[in-house]
């Protein structure tokens, strides 16, 4: 496919990764405190309570802030500048590095509601990217 | 228990290479190099080292470089470390070096860093050197380099405070202006902030003249106790506090993208030396990207936080101005050389309270600051020194 970095998983991200295969972003929510956290970790980064579970989020968030990328950082996104590097704030909490697609550079907002999609990295790996919610 | 290591230690040796393009010369090399200098300058054999810190260099990294490098110096420490914070490593490393000497584990330290990655390295080199602090799984997957990470911390500043591009820009020009004072700086040719908007964006809303250089280099520093301060050569620049400020390493899970660690290390360092910003004759602020400069400027309490785009106007942060920052030109101007980088805003903060700093050295100056920061606006630290007037 590409030369693209596919992400290199461990046990505590697993789930989180063959979510994004099936199509769900899944977030891990504490049943002791409440916390909600991203990256996955085995404990509650809040409490360290080892008492967390996996939920579907709903995959939507806004823009915290972004940047366009003229000079990507990793091989294999040559063919794809400009593209927009966004951190979005997950309506549970947590915030994301992303790219935002199917936006132009200069339509990015602060604030702006974005859904999440996921792109195919690998035969097995899907990659979580976002782009403009419209229409809600 | 509690020792307060205000007035612990001093900084009696300095040295440093010179910096830009350096072929033929190897990370160790300079390394030792700086090594060398600092003990000429602090007319003592390497023989009285016990002490030694070090930062691992990316061109010849090894895991237990300090060991490594002792072995290579053929010295024989009692206290032997390699610290690894980034552009934090070396202010870390002095306090390290001060609870070191006065917990009695050692009686000389030497610090000393060295890299070459600007001719040591290819660009897909340095690149894919960068991508190794990026976290693996979410954050090299989308290819998105790190100087995107401080262009989004850009943009949330300038959205959140109103900080324009001609404002960040300033900052690049006054530390060009410094370099211009400077022989030892690798660029002295004045710029305007035309200049700065006008030169390509490379990670919007930063252009090329708000990134810092990348250049090959080494400085070094050697530490003793207070008490044996005098028995050297030249004049000794005393420690009176020192703080730090670790919140985040990614920037994703930053608590905030326009207040820093510098906020907690700041004020640490600041109640331990018993003083406050409006004390400081001089301040070397860790200026890798020109917003950055901007927000520890606030977040140290230099000006009111939000208002750091209008402090760097009008001269305020110039030779003559309210706070000198980056006598020396700072990474923008005089160099970057990685992890050694911060190395050289402490050895011109040793030259600024010798008062030997000639054409840009500060009139009177007792009393300065020197800040560091590693990752993208990850780990901080605050460093302040004086004069012997100051203890």
């Amino acid at each position: 496919m590409s030369n693209k970095p596919i992400p290199k998983t461990t046990p505590e991200t697993e789930y989180f990764w063959s979510g994004c295969a099936a199509g769900e972003l899944r977030l891990q929510h504490c049943r002791s405190c409440g916390h909600v956290q991203y990256p996955a970790r085995k404990l509650c980064s809040g409490c360290f309570a080892q008492d967390v579970e996996w939920r579907r989020a709903s995959g939507r968030g806004k823009v915290r802030s972004w940047s366009v990328v003229v000079a990507p950082g990793a091989p294999g996104f040559e063919s794809e500048v400009p593209f927009v590097s966004v951190l979005v704030a997950l309506d549970e909490g947590p915030t994301m590095l992303s790219v935002l697609r199917d936006c132009a550079p200069e339509a990015v907002e602060f604030g702006q509601a974005v859904t999440v999609i996921f792109e195919q990295r690998d035969e097995s790996v899907y990659v979580p990217y976002f782009k403009p919610l419209i229409g809600e | 228990m509690s020792i307060n290591l205000r007035g612990s230690v001093a900084i009696i040796g300095m040295g440093e290479t010179e910096v830009g393009v350096l072929r033929g010369q190897g990370s160790t090399e300079l390394c030792a190099e700086a090594a060398r200098l600092a003990l000429l300058d602090a007319g003592i054999t390497k023989a009285e080292i016990d002490g030694l810190v070090t930062c691992n260099p990316w061109v010849e990294p090894h895991l237990y470089h300090a060991e490594m490098f002792s072995e290579y110096m053929q010295i024989f420490p009692s206290f032997c470390m390699t610290l690894n914070a980034g552009g934090a490593t070396t202010l870390t490393a002095v306090l390290r070096a001060a609870s070191a000497i006065v917990t009695g584990v050692c009686e000389t330290v030497l610090i000393t860093h060295g890299d070459n990655p600007r001719s040591g390295m290819t660009g897909a080199e340095t690149g894919a050197k960068m991508t190794t602090t990026m976290n693996p799984q979410f954050e090299l997957p989308y290819g998105v380099p790190l100087t995107n990470g401080y262009g989004m911390a850009a943009r949330a500043h300038m959205h959140e405070y109103g900080t324009t591009s001609e404002q960040l820009a300033q900052v690049a020009v006054s530390a060009r202006k410094h370099a211009s004072l400077n022989p030892a700086a690798e660029m002295r040719d004045l710029i305007t902030i035309g200049d700065v908007l006008n030169s390509p964006v490379v990670a919007d809303p930063l252009h090329a003249l708000d990134c810092s250089l990348w250049s090959d280099g080494g400085g070094a520093v050697i530490v003793v106790a207070a008490e044996r301060a005098k028995d050297f050569p030249n004049k000794p620049v005393f420690f009176l506090g020192c703080g730090e400020g670790h919140w985040h390493e990614h920037l994703f899970q930053a608590r905030s993208l326009t207040t820093t660690a510098a906020s907690e290390s700041g004020p640490r360092a600041f109640t331990m030396a018993g003083l406050g910003p409006q004390d400081m004759d001089f301040a070397q602020v860790y200026d890798c990207f020109t917003p950055v400069a901007i927000m520890e400027l606030e977040d140290l309490g230099f000006c009111a936080k939000g208002e750091g785009g209008g402090f760097v106007e009008n001269g305020n942060i110039e030779l003559g101005g309210t706070i000198p920052v980056n006598t020396h030109g700072g990474l923008l101007s005089h160099s970057h050389t990685g992890h050694p980088g911060t190395m050289f805003a402490l050895t011109e903060s040793v030259t600024q309270l010798r008062g030997t700093g000639g054409d840009r050295q500060v009139a009177g100056a007792e009393v300065g600051l020197v800040h560091g920061q590693g990752g993208v606006i990850s780990s901080h630290s605050t460093l302040i020194l004086g004069t012997e007037a100051t203890l």
